[in-house]
């Protein structure tokens, strides 16, 4: 339980602190620690698998595509029309859009409380650890899996051919 | 479980060519001329001989992969198109200056998916097979990087695309839910077992399995992106993309609707009934409305697939013949046209409004002729192939008791002449412009290409019954 409180505490108050910054880099990484604590959770819950694949996609993939992003925008500072002075939570726009999510939020984690768990409508999920997981995606569908290469493959064929830098301008049609 | 690898081997041969294009191109110098078409062509035909093989055989790999006569008969015409594409394409690539080993590598690599999509049986591999076909074609829409036409087409179709495949994989997802499987086979069974009262959560499922599909067929309201995907990218990927993309996505539609979910009929049907109805209707009505043949044909492959859908909807043992067959008459046909666009344009003239055509037929009779003949045969003229097609899918649709969608059908088909006639008429009639179109000289591989569309064209009107048997000894072995 001690644990329980640990990442809770640590994802709630980074997760807020990923809104608190001025600066987008300090929120994308304010944003990874967060994801940290929810894969701690998830452990706490005996999801080992969706702890690693949190860890690896949210954390690893996608906090770089961010981290890519702002970079590549150029952006340490929020651009703004506003007084600098005001916190950008204090803002109109956002501040109507959050409130309204908030208590959206608010209702809906009161609403799953309250009522009793609904009979699920899918059937008893079987139980799913990291090796079970391994063994039928090199068994069952260890096609798909090298399928899933092929897949790869083209993307990679595909980004280079849409982002390499003309080389033979002049060889071209001009349309 | 690796005790037959058979089914996978006309994949493989095309995967394995569109590797082998990729490894010519590294080694390639700059400006060397290295035949990397004519490479894929021996892939596709190495596919095209084990398709032949594994005729009637039934064979399977890794309980995912079936070579059934129904995958084998739309390989067979998948095969068809990548040849018929990269002989068109060659004139093109030159012309344009595309990357000579991406372009082929892209394309071969597009049909080793679809092909996978005609003959997966397992919800995941149709759609890991459809990214990667998916994948391919965004690129090759986009591949003439300096036109801000093309960029537009790939980024619409790409974004598209994907909220498209979004879809399909939430429909995978709730239905492996609701049934525990993804093996069409499994879910057919698990299915059957409630289908009197399926849950909403199934129907969902169903539902959004439904828009992926009807996505990739261009079905209206899920056609937006077809029009401006089919102007921007050059006219042999159009070719490629209308036909041998609808082609899969038909084959997957048809073993998912008709097979897995064949016992929910009741609840599925009379949204086909309606999206049926609306794409031949938007298809051919906007279509009469266009000036660019491009834009024109695009409608028009719309409104086709409006009719594959009336044959997929009738599900009767003569409309799954008639999807066979029109898949085929509807791809060679579509092809031949896309191809001569191709040949058309030039580098400093797009040359793709109907009033370009103006007086084609003094320039270049073969040509003018050729067109006139894919038009009719778009339009469902005797004798050449798309009138026996459209024949065949409206009385299965009588047969199946459809007979307001046949007569929809019969209707939009009469006012499609209208614009395929418009063509012919501006090349025929019409005086030719102050600077008329002047072809340079045809490459001879293209040249082959118009030949053999225009042959297979003419042989599907005339002697159809041999196809038709093939086609119905295909639909025999699953269902």
């Amino acid at each position: 339980m001690t644990l329980f409180y640990l990442f809770a505490a640590l994802a709630v108050v980074s997760s807020l602190l990923v809104i608190a910054q001025r600066n987008p880099i300090y929120s994308v990484l304010l944003l990874i620690a967060s994801f940290g604590a929810l894969s701690g959770l998830y452990v706490l819950l005996e999801a080992p698998f969706a702890a690693v694949i949190q860890i690896i996609v949210y954390a690893g993939a996608i906090m770089v595509l961010f981290l890519f992003v702002v970079m590549l925008l150029n952006a340490p500072q929020e651009d703004t029309e506003y007084d600098v002075r005001v916190h950008p939570l204090m803002r109109p726009g956002p501040l109507k859009f959050g409130a309204a999510l908030a208590v959206l939020l608010a209702v809906e984690l009161v609403w799953a409380l309250s009522s009793a768990p609904p009979a699920s409508a899918f059937g008893p999920l079987p139980e799913i650890t990291v090796t079970t997981i391994g063994r039928t995606l090199f068994t069952t569908y260890a096609f798909p899996f090298e399928v899933t290469s092929l897949l790869i493959l083209v993307a990679m064929v595909g980004a280079v051919l849409m982002a390499r830098r003309e080389e033979h301008s002049g060889e071209r049609g001009k349309r | 479980m690796f005790n037959s690898l058979s089914a996978i081997v006309p994949m493989a041969c095309v995967t394995a060519a569109a590797i082998a294009a990729m490894t010519a191109e590294a080694f390639r110098a700059p400006r060397e001329r290295m035949p990397i078409g004519p490479l894929g062509i021996v892939g596709l035909i190495g596919a095209a001989i084990s398709t032949f093989l594994l005729w009637n055989r039934n064979a399977t790999s890794f309980d995912m992969v079936v070579a059934d006569n129904f995958g084998l008969f739309v390989t067979w015409i998948l095969i068809l198109v990548g040849i018929l594409s990269i002989a068109f394409s060659s004139p093109v690539v030159e012309r344009e200056g595309l990357p000579l080993g991406e372009y082929y590598a892209l394309m071969l690599f597009a049909t080793a998916g679809m092909i996978l999509m005609a003959m997966a049986s397992d919800l995941l591999l149709i759609f890991l097979a459809l990214e990667v076909l998916s994948l391919a074609v965004y690129v090759l829409t986009g591949i003439r990087r300096d036109s801000a036409v093309a960029t537009e087409a790939a980024m619409k179709y790409f974004l598209l695309g994907a909220f498209a495949s979004a879809f399909f994989l939430y429909g995978i997802a709730f239905t492996w839910g609701v049934t525990g499987s993804t093996n069409l086979t499994k879910i057919g069974a698990a299915i059957a077992a409630q289908s009197m009262a399926p849950s909403p959560m199934l129907l969902f499922a169903m539902g959004m399995l439904f828009v992926g599909f009807a996505f990739k067929v261009s079905a209206v309201p899920f056609h937006m992106w077809t029009p401006d995907a089919y102007e921007g990218a050059p006219p042999p990927v159009t070719g490629f993309m209308s036909t041998g993309v609808k082609a899969a996505a038909f084959a997957a539609f048809t073993r998912v609707f008709l097979a897995a979910f064949e016992p929910l009929r009741g609840e599925w049907a009379d949204v086909v009934w309606a999206v049926a109805a609306a794409t031949m209707i938007v298809g051919t009505v906007v279509g009469v409305s266009q000036s660019s043949i491009k834009r024109m044909l695009a409608y028009s492959s719309i409104a086709h697939g409006g009719y594959l859908l009336v044959a997929l909807l009738a599900g009767n043992d003569l409309g799954k013949g008639a999807i066979l067959f029109y898949l085929a008459t509807y791809a060679i046909t579509n092809l031949g046209a896309f191809g001569l666009i191709g040949l058309i344009e030039s580098r400093e003239r797009a040359n793709d409004q109907i009033s370009d055509y103006a007086g084609l037929w003094q320039q270049h009779p073969w040509l003018a002729a050729l067109m006139a003949m894919f038009l009719l045969s778009l339009g469902g003229f005797p004798p050449f192939g798309g009138f026996i097609a459209k024949y065949y899918v409206f009385i299965a649709a009588v047969q199946a008791g459809y007979t307001w969608l046949a007569i929809i059908g019969v209707l939009t088909s009469v006012v499609s002449v209208f614009f395929y006639l418009r063509v012919i008429v501006m090349m025929y009639m019409t005086p030719a412009s102050a600077t008329p179109i002047r072809v340079p000289s045809i490459p001879a591989i293209a040249a082959a290409a118009l030949v053999v569309t225009a042959v297979i064209v003419l042989y599907l009107g005339v002697l159809p019954a041999q196809v038709m048997d093939w086609a119905a000894a295909s639909i025999g072995t699953i269902f």
